[in-house]
């Protein structure tokens, strides 16, 4: 079981997440149960080792004014805090640097736990169940 | 964008240093949540392009990128 405290004031739910490839790279990502994948700005694959020839495939989602056509990628470490996920594909985006993030946490990586949001003491708590994968 | 020298350090206490930008560590130590807590500064700008540039010419094996200003920007409101 994964237990992380977060602000539950704050506007955005971030968490720090690590992405593990060539290259070891830490960023802050937002919680965001009402998107389906998790996205992360494709600047950041870049450096960790997800170059364009790794960038091959691509998939359309739309955010909430307007589709957008990007690349995906599998990959092979993803996690937050103690939980992790292997062969997690996400969406390669180009994030607004203003928004602070490079990214956000869909249900993709998500829907491999229980997952507990205490606004009452600012604990999420993550905790993974037997889906038979 | 400022390329640092800076020694290891607590990474909590260096970003209270830098208002609004963009800083990139190379982490030497996390905590229990894998939080970084220990690293050395590398570089720090607004720009996070300029910081993913620089990373892309150095040799840093694990790496942090962190923004020191509100989350979102004050007064705006983020659908993502």
């Amino acid at each position: 079981m994964t237990q992380l405290p977060f602000d539950p004031k704050a506007p955005l739910l971030i968490f720090p997440c690590h992405i593990k490839y060539r290259r070891s790279g830490r960023v802050w990502l937002a919680l965001d149960t009402g998107a389906s994948t998790t996205i992360i700005r494709e600047s950041i694959l870049r450096v960790i080792g997800y170059t364009s020839e790794l960038l091959t495939a691509f998939a359309t989602f739309g955010d909430a004014s307007q589709s957008h056509f990007v690349p995906k990628v599998i990959l092979k470490s993803f996690s937050l805090a103690g939980a992790k996920v292997e062969n997690l594909e996400v969406l390669c985006h180009t994030i607004p640097e203003e928004h602070g993030i490079d990214g956000v946490i869909g249900l993709n990586f998500l829907r491999h736990f229980n997952l507990n949001l205490s606004f009452e003491q600012g604990i999420l708590t993550l905790e993974r169940f037997n889906s038979g994968q | 964008m400022e390329v640092m020298a800076m020694e290891t350090n607590d990474i909590l206490q260096i970003e209270k240093q830098y208002q609004d930008e963009w800083l990139l560590f190379e982490v030497y130590e996390v905590d229990e949540h894998e939080r970084p807590i220990r690293g050395k500064l590398l570089a720090h700008s607004p720009s996070h392009a300029a910081l993913d540039e620089f990373l892309s010419k150095i040799q840093c094996d694990d790496f942090y990128v962190t923004y020191t200003g509100e989350r979102p920007k004050k007064g705006m409101a983020v659908v993502l």
